[in-house]
């Protein structure tokens, strides 16, 4: 896919991809961990039919259980978007 | 018997032409009464009356705030006046008046629905211009309750309506909205202005686990750039100039619950920035404040701006962009879901119906939904809401036909009868006599709504005889042979004793052309709570004599036009009117 993000932090590192097909789209999710003097928060970086889109996880949330939801309404907002 | 009479209150030059005052109706045959409680009504506008029914007629012509009413009247009693008013009116406060202290009389007024009882005394005739303020503000809460549950049963039948729309676009879009209520995630809401994306961010936030939480909603446009810092994260005290004491922002309000940016997409690039900021970290900074803020919100946004063509040409930030972009919906203009209009009319005429405090909602006729369906609605459910708003506080039947809708949303119907005719041209078009029909009798349906119903006044202010006025609305059916024959003073009239059907059918209380009967003449005086005009009617039985220290009016609104007429027909018609 090769989207590119540019998360605030300067400590950026993606840690892990996972990718899926609701509904007939296929959605890919990046998960970035971002550490900064606060302590560490993740990021998730939607991509589906050319469409991108960023979820911010509230410090201390599950990002695994936030994408895998996240995958599924961004695939099938995919028939809304005019 | 003593005529009732209006009284105006004295104009003050530094209030402007358009002084509102409430208007206080005296109910009390004793006319040293009227005088003595004149003196302190200066500040509102004052209608006499001295029968019960006498009262109740000057309440279904005249626009009424409070009544202070007698117990003992000639014909009937306060109680019964009072027990006629809490039928009908809910909006009409009532304090009950009597020379006699006795407390069960006290307690029977307050449990029929009177706001409050006072003995007629001088203490209490100066202090009554504080007890009709209070009547007044006890009336405005009570209103203001009645909004807020009208407004919260209107949202649930709006919700509801969502459910079960007719339109593949926005049921798609409604499904989408339900699956994301659960979660955390940001949903931006795009469509025309006026299309219910409030509406669709209300229904997400009532399906979310917040939904017990607020719901704040703030328009962007509405803040200016250098006032957002402070507005959306509040400041503390000290920090700056005037800032007195610490205020928490729109963010921390919505605290646990829902922030709705409305017209998101009319961000500067400052507050994009601090947005942004905001959704990464979920926590604000208190302007003056050292330490950051942890806020729980979720963010819903709205525009009716295509926000990735303002990210491609740089108003807009990409990365903000990304943020809102998760679940990115468009709520399909009202033009192109032309299945939704009759319900989504219906309720709202049911909404304004409940706001105005009018027992039923009026339908909407088969006509009429066929020229809404063919108008394309530019201003979508707003433009429809302000049309049905209308129609609840003008037509006053129970059914709104084609010819109460403005002339505006004929147009697509008429030029749809054009095309019909430029497709088949061997056939005949009856379009000019179409529209010059629909126009004529929509202008007379305003004129008589405008008029407060009275016909004779409707004609007049059209230029055309109350005859031809007549014949216009036989052509569409509105005036039958009686209503016709009923103009005419009923000067023999008995008054009736109370009963359960009092006042009688025949009481001429629902004249809607205006009465011509006499019994009630109000005037407008505008010269002075001390300088009653009292105008004689034509005389009904039972009645006592009073002499018209009359001065004359140059007021020409409608509440005056039964008394203008009755003078009028005193001395003759005025030519050209029948």
């Amino acid at each position: 896919m090769g989207a590119t993000f540019e998360p605030s932090e300067s400590s950026v590192e993606q840690v892990a991809e996972i990718a899926g097909v609701h509904g007939g789209v296929e959605v890919r999710a990046r998960f970035y961990a971002l550490r900064s003097s606060k302590g560490m928060r993740h990021e998730i970086a939607l991509e589906a039919s050319g469409v991108r889109a960023v979820v911010d996880v509230p410090r201390g949330g599950n990002p695994r259980s936030i994408a895998e939801r996240a995958m599924s309404i961004f695939a099938d907002s995919m028939a809304a978007r005019v | 018997m003593s005529e009732p009479s209006v009284t105006s209150p004295p104009q003050r030059p530094e209030q402007g032409k358009e002084l509102a005052a409430p208007t206080v109706l005296v109910v009390d045959d004793e006319e040293s009464f009227h005088r003595n409680i004149a003196k302190y009504l200066g500040h509102y506008r004052r209608i006499n009356a001295y029968t019960g029914w006498q009262a109740l007629e000057a309440l279904s012509k005249h626009h009424v705030d409070v009544v202070l009413l007698d117990l003992n009247l000639p014909d009937t009693t306060g109680f019964h006046v009072l027990e006629q008013i809490r039928k009908e009116r809910d909006d009409i406060e009532v304090i009950m008046c009597t020379a006699h202290s006795e407390i069960r009389n006290a307690v029977e007024a307050v449990k029929k629905g009177a706001f409050d009882f006072l003995v007629k005394s001088y203490e209490n005739y100066q202090n009554i211009s504080e007890h009709i303020r209070r009547a007044l503000e006890y009336r405005r809460t009570k209103r203001e309750l009645l909004e807020s549950r009208t407004h919260k049963n209107w949202l649930r039948e709006a919700f509801q309506l969502l459910e079960n729309t007719r339109s593949d676009m926005l049921s798609l879009v409604v499904r989408l909205a339900r699956r994301v209520a659960d979660t955390p995630l940001t949903v931006l809401i795009e469509g025309e202005s006026g299309v219910g994306k409030g509406v669709l961010a209300r229904y997400i936030h009532s399906r979310s686990e917040r939904a017990d939480g607020p719901f704040v909603t703030v328009n962007v446009s509405a803040v200016p750039a250098t006032l957002l810092g402070s507005y959306w994260f509040g400041h503390v005290k000290g920090a700056f100039t005037g800032a007195e004491r610490t205020n928490i922002g729109k963010f921390e309000l919505a605290d646990g619950g829902t922030l709705f940016l409305d017209e998101v997409g009319e961000l500067d690039g400052e507050a994009q920035l601090k947005l942004l900021r905001v959704l990464q970290e979920r926590e604000i900074e208190r302007l003056g404040a050292n330490e950051p803020t942890p806020v729980n919100v979720r963010v819903l946004a709205a525009t009716n701006k295509r926000l990735h063509e303002e990210v491609k040409f740089g108003r807009f930030r990409e990365d903000l962009y990304f943020r809102l972009n998760v679940l990115h919906v468009t709520v399909p203009p009202l033009r192109d879901r032309p299945e939704d209009l009759p319900e989504l009319a219906r309720l709202l005429l049911h909404k304004h119906a409940g706001m105005m405090g009018r027992g039923e909602s009026p339908g909407l006729g088969v006509g009429a939904l066929e020229v809404l369906r063919r108008y394309d609605w530019p201003g979508n459910v707003r433009e429809l809401e302000n049309l049905m708003m209308r129609m609840v506080a003008l037509a006053p039947r129970t059914e709104i036909r084609e010819d109460d809708i403005p002339p505006e949303y004929w147009l697509p119907t008429l030029n749809q009868v054009a095309d019909d005719f430029v497709a088949r041209p061997e056939g005949k078009s009856n379009l000019f006599y179409l529209a010059t029909q629909q126009f004529q009798r929509y202008l007379i349906r305003l004129m008589i709504a405008r008029s407060h119903g009275n016909k004779r006044l409707a004609a007049r202010a059209l230029g055309i005889s109350y005859t031809t006025l007549k014949d216009k609305l036989r052509e569409v059916g509105e005036v039958d042979g009686e209503e016709a024959e009923q103009v005419p003073a009923r000067a023999s009239q008995r008054i009736p004793r109370p009963s359960a059907s009092w006042p009688p059918p025949d009481s001429g209380a629902g004249d809607d052309d205006g009465a011509g009967d006499g019994r009630v003449s109000p005037v407008g005086a505008g010269n002075g709570a001390d300088s009653d005009e009292h105008v004689p009617a034509v005389e009904a039985p039972a009645r006592r004599e009073r002499t018209s220290a009359g001065n004359g009016s140059d007021e020409r609104n409608a509440a005056e036009a039964p008394a203008s007429r009755s003078a009028r027909e005193r001395r003759g018609r005025i030519p050209g009117e029948d």
